[in-house]
């Protein structure tokens, strides 16, 4: 319990300075989204009480789970997020890896969160926040961000963006992730699973 | 006139049967209103009002199902209420069900505050009851919503599906539920079902069973009056005939408008045929007293006899009628239109198909002498002795009568009293105020309140308006509990940390406690109480039974209170369908003097054009207005409320019961010969014998009326009669009585 409060500690702190430093140009060429090609999408929790939407992209030779999250919960969806990580990963190496990502989460959300506080009480209270699982021949990453967006008629159109957070982390552990995420989000298992991960080089089950 | 009474006799019944056979297919056919649209008068604003909430909060139509339990939170009792809200969500058109097996009260959680059912599933035995009673006194909106205050009755409330176009699930639904109430109904243990859905079910059916029990009942009184009368088949057989045609081709007429009978206009078919009576009964009483052996010039003189006082009676009486129109309630409004089309259709009818069918028979070879019992001889020959030998002192009488039903006047309530209106044994009534006696109250009032800005309620300030709001409406009299958005806010706060049921303390505790609404799992819910941009909240007032004399002001109280509270930033709204009767109600009155403004006019400026004199038509005036300002004292002394149907009888009789003045006036020109003593003595005995059968007919054919379903309509039928026979009584004394005083030595009155 111990270490994994310190490993908790040490996470945050680096995910602080992740969000605060400049990210490397090798790692934003992979979040371009100029290219991408949408392969699925579903709504999060569900379409009737959605909270965001999760799509399967790819994007070039790297294929992307991104969820864009557009919700004045955010803290409650981010308390749900960090939940399922330390359930789906208990121990090992990997451990490691879902803290970063939590912590670096829960950065970005105080930082949302005080730009809605700042719009006042009239303001749109929506935070909006975008997550991608990018694995690609030679990376494989998280990153977070906020963006803008229109929504017309329940379609949501991603107008601007602004990467916040990179973390390069195990291969293992983004693959293994984007499945859970699919899966999860989709309400989808097996070979259900498989067809929909099917045109996804990288996320299919072989 | 001749033509038709020899080679276009025949013509002229096909012609009648074809038509009569057409319209009376189409009125076989009329249907019958399923929601008591027409009873909802067309106020702009309101119905704007009602739509709106409607679109943002969903109906205001759910059913309440009442379990009255000996044990009710010990494992049976839970049991019982469990097991019927699982059976009952299982029904066709049953969108959810809502009771205390499945609530859920918020609780801190893991994220912060997360449902949890009110009673926890695996529990059985003490344990259970202690854990639900526990849970009930926590969460005090829930118990007032779900279980009554002595912990024996608890409320399943069942909301609907929306079917648009299907008229027939809601009453299948109903009587599944009733269904359901008669199984599990013993051993202590009972269940009652209200709701404004049963209500529409209920009045539906019962405006069916009307149908089919006024109409033979009034065609059976009717017979056996015009056969007492004339004794003779004809005499039967005609006037029914007429009356037949009448409803018919007014009821087809009906159809063919796209129109459905509502708990009014059921009242049509019996006023039809008592109104399409008199016609046929004026020239078959002509005929008999007539003399000469050609039938044909003999229907001809009695019909030139009879039509100028037949067109102008029915004149009247149609103008009373249509008056109606000018009230903003649909359903009142078709009565007097349709009414008064089915008085001009029966004149029309009456003045063809009787001199016809006339003019087929031999004519009696002496004139009749019309059988009079000694009491009503003797009767009228005082009323005719006492009018013109004193006629001072009776105009004395009446007015002192007069001025005592004025004092009472203002003792009439302004009353609709949705669950009274129908009899005392009717289910809906019993079940309706056993809820609103044992669970909690039976009406509901619904409040919208918004920024004047359009901007979200999701503020501190606006929080706390709303509970001094909420506040000062549970301080009123008659208010059994209040449901808003703030029991919600109450238990997330709670759950998120506060430890106790108390509101949002600041901002942003506000803020996040709107925004935890807007992401709760149960939208449906939440969305009866507050608007998805959580711009405008639903305030429901659960008040008790009480009829709009009470709810109105109440209402309006609220409004006024509110508005003040809330301050110049928010907008307060009324609405529901409760709210929207009893603002109906107030304007009743009005709608009323408008009406009887109206057919009083229009009566007299008919009477005036009949009679060229103006002393006349003043003399015409005071007998018929009495009577109505009598039957408004008695409403005032005796407790009768002016309600939909109680409204319209001012309108609606004063029409037919100046018949009775314009037939007396003629008889008395006819008899005048410079003594106006002797006139009235000879009108009085004369005419007022004919009158004195007509009004019997008339008040016995309303009198079916009373044994309809609906107490409105009851009274109009009720005191509809009485208010003829007080008119006959007034004709036989007041219009002597004046006569007598106003005569100058002047010619005998013109008369058309």
């Amino acid at each position: 319990v111990r270490l994994s409060a310190i490993a908790a500690l040490v996470a945050t702190a680096g995910a602080a300075t992740a969000a605060d430093a400049p990210l490397p140009a090798r790692l934003l060429a992979r979040l371009d989204p100029g290219a991408d090609e949408v392969v699925g999408r579903s709504f999060v929790p569900s379409a009737e009480r959605r909270v965001g939407e999760v799509r399967l992209v790819r994007r070039g030779d790297a294929n992307v789970a991104q969820t864009l999250l557009y919700t004045k919960v955010l803290s409650r969806v981010v308390g749900e997020i960090r939940r399922k990580e330390l359930a789906n990963w208990p121990d090992g190496p990997a451990r490691a890896d879902a803290l970063r990502y939590v912590e670096a989460l829960e950065s970005v959300r105080e930082r949302t969160w005080s730009e809605v506080a700042a719009r006042g009480p009239k303001g749109d209270r929506r935070q909006k926040v975008w997550i991608e699982f990018v694995v690609a021949p030679r990376e494989a990453l998280v990153a977070i961000g906020s963006f803008e967006m229109e929504d017309r008629d329940g379609e949501v159109r991603v107008l601007s963006r602004e990467p916040l957070v990179a973390l390069e982390l195990s291969r293992d552990y983004v693959l293994r992730n984007m499945r859970l995420i699919a899966a999860d989000s989709f309400h989808v298992e097996g070979d259900a699973l498989a067809e929909l991960l099917a045109p996804l080089e990288w996320l299919r089950v072989r | 006139m001749t033509w038709l009474l020899t080679r276009g006799r025949v013509p002229f019944l096909c012609a009648l049967l074809a038509a009569t056979a057409w319209l009376g297919w189409l009125a076989a056919g009329v249907g019958i209103e399923t929601t008591n649209a027409s009873l909802d008068s067309r106020d702009p604003e309101k119905v704007a009002a009602y739509e709106r909430f409607k679109a943002t909060f969903g109906s205001d139509e759910d059913l309440l199902l009442a379990v009255a339990h000996p044990a009710l939170l010990e494992a049976e009792g839970i049991g019982l209420v469990a097991a019927l809200s699982e059976r009952i969500s299982r029904i066709d058109g049953v969108h959810r069900v809502l009771s205390l097996a499945n609530a859920e009260e918020l609780v801190p959680g893991e994220l912060g505050a997360e449902p949890r059912p009110v009673v926890p599933p695996g529990l059985e035995g003490p344990e259970l009851a202690g854990r639900v009673r526990e849970a009930l006194d926590r969460n005090p909106d829930l118990a007032g919503l779900f279980v009554s205050a002595d912990r024996r009755t608890a409320a399943i409330l069942i909301e609907i599906e929306d079917r648009p176009g299907d008229l027939h699930y809601r009453g299948a639904l109903i009587e599944r539920l009733r269904a359901i109430a008669d199984e599990v109904g013993r051993d202590g243990v009972s269940l009652h079902l209200t709701g404004i859905a049963v209500q529409k079910h209920d009045v539906s059916e019962m405006i069916a069973r009307d149908t089919r029990v006024l109409m033979p009942l009034a065609v059976g009184v009717l017979g056996a009056t015009l056969a007492v009368f004339f004794r003779r088949l004809l005499g039967v057989l005609l006037p029914l005939a007429v009356t037949g045609i009448t409803v018919a081709w007014t009821l087809g007429a009906y159809r063919l408008a796209g129109l459905e009978l509502n708990a009014i206009t059921s009242l049509l078919p019996p006023v039809l045929m008592v109104l399409s009576l008199a016609v046929s009964v004026h020239l078959i009483q002509g005929w008999l007293d007539a003399s000469g052996p050609d039938p044909v010039a003999r229907v001809r003189r009695v019909v030139l006899e009879q039509l100028f006082p037949c067109f102008f009676c029915s004149l009247t009486t149609a103008l009373g009628f249509a008056s109606l129109a000018t009230t903003d309630t649909p359903a009142v409004q078709l009565f007097g239109l349709f009414a008064a089309l089915g008085v001009l259709i029966s004149f029309a009818v009456g003045m063809t198909l009787v001199p016809v069918g006339l003019s087929f028979l031999p004519p009696p070879a002496s004139a009749r002498e019309v059988p009079q019992h000694p009491l009503v001889r003797r009767a009228l020959a005082w009323a005719a002795e006492t009018a013109a030998a004193h006629p001072g002192r009776v105009l004395l009488v009446f007015a002192g009568i007069t001025a005592l039903a004025l004092a009472g006047l203002p003792r009439v309530r302004n009353n609709t009293d949705l669950v009274r209106f129908l009899r005392d044994d009717a289910p809906l009534q019993r079940d309706t105020l056993f809820v609103d006696e044992h669970l909690t109250g039976a009406n509901m009032l619904d409040f919208v309140v918004a920024r004047r800005d359009g901007a979200p309620l999701a503020s501190l300030d606006a929080v706390q308006r709303l509970a001094a709001f909420e506040r000062a409406i549970l301080a009123r009299e008659h208010v059994v509990g209040v449901s808003s958005v703030l029991a919600v806010l109450r238990q997330i706060e709670r759950a998120e940390g506060a430890g106790e049921l108390v509101l949002p303390a600041d901002e942003r505790a506000a803020a996040w406690a709107f925004d935890l609404l807007e992401a709760a799992p149960e939208q449906p819910l939440v969305r009866k109480l507050v608007a998805p941009d959580s711009t405008s909240a639903r305030v429901n007032v659960r008040v008790r039974a009480v009829g709009t004399a009470v709810a109105a002001p109440l209402a309006e109280d609220i409004l006024e209170e509110g508005r003040r509270l809330l301050g110049d930033e928010y907008t307060l709204t009324a609405t529901g369908a409760f709210y929207n009767v009893s603002r109906d109600s107030n304007r009743l009155v009005a709608a009323q003097v408008r009406s009887f403004a109206l057919a009083v006019g229009l009566v007299f400026l008919t009477i005036g054009v009949l009679f060229r004199s103006a002393r006349l038509t003043l003399i015409a005036f005071v007998p018929n207005v009495m009577p109505v300002a009598w039957t408004g004292g008695m409403m005032g002394f005796f407790g009768i409320d002016l309600s939909t149907g109680t409204a319209m009888i001012a309108s609606a009789v004063i029409g037919v019961v100046v018949d009775d003045t314009i037939h007396y006036l003629t008889g008395f020109s006819r008899a005048y010969r410079g003594d106006p003593r002797e006139a009235v003595r000879l009108t009085t005995t004369g005419t007022g014998a004919a009158l004195f059968v007509n009004n019997v007919v008339l008040v016995l054919g309303f009198w079916v009326g009373c044994f309809g379903s609906f107490k409105p309509t009851i009274y109009f039928s009720l005191l509809s009669g009485v208010t003829m026979i007080t008119a006959l009584v007034c004709d036989l004394f007041v219009t002597p009585a004046c006569l007598v005083l106003l005569d100058r030595g002047r010619r005998a009155p013109a008369c058309a």
